[in-house]
């Protein structure tokens, strides 16, 4: 049996907005293996972003518990916190979030810049990381010289490059072509099958679900079986 | 260091922006900077070399009045003197009555002058010829060039407070501190004027700084219940007098460089604000990535205060710059007007300051950036 990364018990979360008090996620209890390809979906508002938010440490839960690798994250105070997510973190985002005046090869960097690393070892993963998606050759390319495909694959090395447990990705094939996200989708999956990676995918699509190993469906805040994953078999699995 | 790059970029980010944010910085030094060096000369210009030996003579009603010839010897036995020179301010129009063409004028005593004046320096040859012909005049080094004088020339003047054109022959130039001045001689005017036998100032040098307290009372007392009372100041009071007829104008000077300073913080916290407003989602990403509150923060202000500091220096090196090269004297009031290394340092401070300033709030605001409301703005 696959050991036990992420446990989530009984955790719930609530936003105030003036005096209302809005729920997003009621009770959700969830355990994910490691080396687990998990796709979150729903429909908008059911709380799969919050949920990948909770398990990223982003975001705080209003009770409950968030334990990854054995730690309970929720109970890390800030600075703590961002330490754990350097360390344990790799982040995919719909729109990229390339920092514009950096480089390809400056943006991959950027994580790395609050490691001990040498500037030589440094260099050393960033190219590491490029080569893994396939980007070597646009190390000196600014976010706006590269396509809406490349731009995730810097995106991607940049979320490899400290190499982390887990990988988190929030629609990254929502702003791209399915051709792009199509290679995308090989890429996380490769990342996933040859790198070890764990990776919790929040999508609206099912096309790019199918690429996942299970899916689990939230509505309203609550799973759709409390602890469960369900096993979707898929032409990609 | 590792992050100097990240913040090099960030200032490049919108260049436009960036250069107009330093010209406003470097504007408001540059005018600091210049405000300060009016004060700062003016303290330097009350304070010449070789004053603390000197003390000078007035009527003690007021500079225009004058006191009779025939003092300079009676002050000259008061013990603790060592010789007496009278001096009257000419104030003539040189070429034409324009601000530019101001410069002190003064008619002396050529023979005593040195005397009291040790400081000028001026090679014997010419002093001897300035010394031994009437119409000889002695122009300071400074001035000489501003009008680029040589020895020879004929330095024509139109009298303004007296009845006389002096036709001068220039004999000598001496170099040495207020070399923005002009002498020539008491006799040629006193002559001119039908020798009316008055003198404006003496100019008195000490046997020693010591003894200018009782030197000074001396000559004050001695003339108390004559028609023509006097007062006794030391070189810098009197100096310093000229200033203070001027009003509280330090005051003023650096009043006017607050609120300067103070409106450009403000344009400049703005420009900042919007900097770091526009990155909200970027700043958030970084905060993901696991870049701490107080790094951010950091980067932020080190932002700011890099934009500041580049504005300080194109400021204050370019007052320092800009004076020198055009050797300005703001039409002979402030005569060797100079920009400091000191008031260039203050000039720098002023725009870390307004940096750390204007970069306060944004910093503060990255530094306490929820990440997942950052973003959500883009989502």
């Amino acid at each position: 049996m696959a050991e036990t990364l992420i446990e989530l018990a009984r955790v719930t979360k609530h936003y105030k907005r003036d005096a209302i008090e809005i729920p997003v996620l009621d009770e959700v209890t969830l355990d994910i293996a490691r080396g687990e390809f998990l796709a979150l979906m729903g429909p908008s508002g059911s709380g799969k972003t919050t949920l990948l938010n909770l398990i990223a440490g982003i975001d705080r839960p209003s009770s409950g518990k968030v334990v990854v690798e054995n730690k309970d994250i929720a109970r890390l105070n800030e600075k703590e916190l961002a330490r754990w997510r350097a360390r344990h973190v790799g982040f995919i985002f719909q729109l990229y979030n390339l920092i514009p005046v950096l480089n390809a090869f400056e943006n991959v960097e950027l994580p790395l810049l609050l490691t001990s690393l040498s500037k030589k070892k440094r260099r050393d993963h960033v190219m590491t990381a490029l080569s893994v998606v396939g980007l070597e050759e646009r190390v000196n390319h600014y976010p706006r010289q590269l396509s809406g495909g490349q731009e995730q694959r810097v995106a991607i090395a940049r979320a490899i490059v400290t190499d982390p447990t887990l990988l988190v990705a929030d629609e990254p094939t929502g702003d791209l072509d399915a051709k792009s996200a199509d290679e995308i989708l090989d890429l996380m999956k490769r990342l996933n099958e040859e790198f070890d990676k764990t990776i919790i995918m929040v999508t609206h699509d099912p096309h790019a679900a199918g690429y996942a190993h299970s899916v689990l469906h939230l509505e309203k805040g609550v799973l759709s079986k409390t602890g469960g994953v369900y096993e979707v078999p898929t032409a990609h699995n | 260091m590792k992050y100097l790059r990240l913040i090099i970029k960030n200032i490049g980010r919108n260049k436009r922006r960036t250069v107009l944010t330093v010209l406003s910085v470097s504007v408001s030094v540059f005018l600091l900077a210049t405000m300060r060096s009016v004060i700062t000369t003016l303290d330097s210009n009350s304070k010449p070399s070789g004053a603390e030996l000197r003390v000078i003579v007035r009527r003690n009603t007021s500079l225009v009045d004058a006191m009779p010839e025939s003092y300079g010897d009676k002050i000259a036995q008061i013990p603790g003197v060592r010789v007496v020179t009278p001096a009257n301010w000419f104030g003539g129009i040189y070429k034409e009555d324009r601000p530019q063409n101001f410069f002190a004028q003064f008619y002396v005593d050529a023979k005593t002058i040195f005397d009291v004046q040790s400081e000028y320096q001026v090679p014997d040859s010419e002093k001897a010829a300035f010394q031994q012909e009437r119409t000889a005049a002695m122009a300071g080094r400074a001035l000489a060039d501003k009008y680029h004088w040589k020895v020879g020339d004929v330095i024509e003047l139109k009298g303004a407070i007296y009845p006389v054109n002096p036709r001068l022959t220039l004999r000598a130039i001496y170099t040495g501190p207020q070399d923005n001045a002009l002498f020539f001689h008491r006799e040629y005017v006193e002559e001119a004027m039908g020798r009316p036998g008055t003198v404006g100032t003496y100019r008195v040098r000490l046997d020693s700084p010591e003894s200018a307290p009782n030197v000074m009372e001396a000559i004050d007392r001695m003339f108390a219940n004559s028609p023509a009372p006097t007062k006794t100041e030391t070189e810098a009071a009197f100096q310093a007098s000229f200033v203070s007829m001027l009003g509280n104008v330090k005051g003023l000077i650096m009043g006017i460089g607050i609120v300067v300073v103070f409106t450009i913080s403000l344009i400049a916290a703005n420009t900042m604000a919007m900097s770091a407003r526009e990155r909200f989602t970027e700043l958030a990403v970084m905060k993901a990535l696991g870049f701490r509150p107080g790094l951010l923060l950091t980067l932020v202000l080190t932002e700011a205060i890099a934009i500041s500091l580049i504005g300080g220096l194109v400021g204050a090196l370019g007052a320092k710059f800009l004076y020198k090269v055009t050797k300005v004297d703001f039409f002979g009031f402030l005569q060797n007007f100079d920009v400091t290394t000191s008031t260039v340092i203050v000039g720098l401070v002023v725009s870390a300051l307004i940096g750390l300033f204007s970069g306060g709030v944004p910093a503060i605001n990255a530094a306490r950036i929820k990440i997942v409301d950052g973003l959500r703005r883009v989502a």
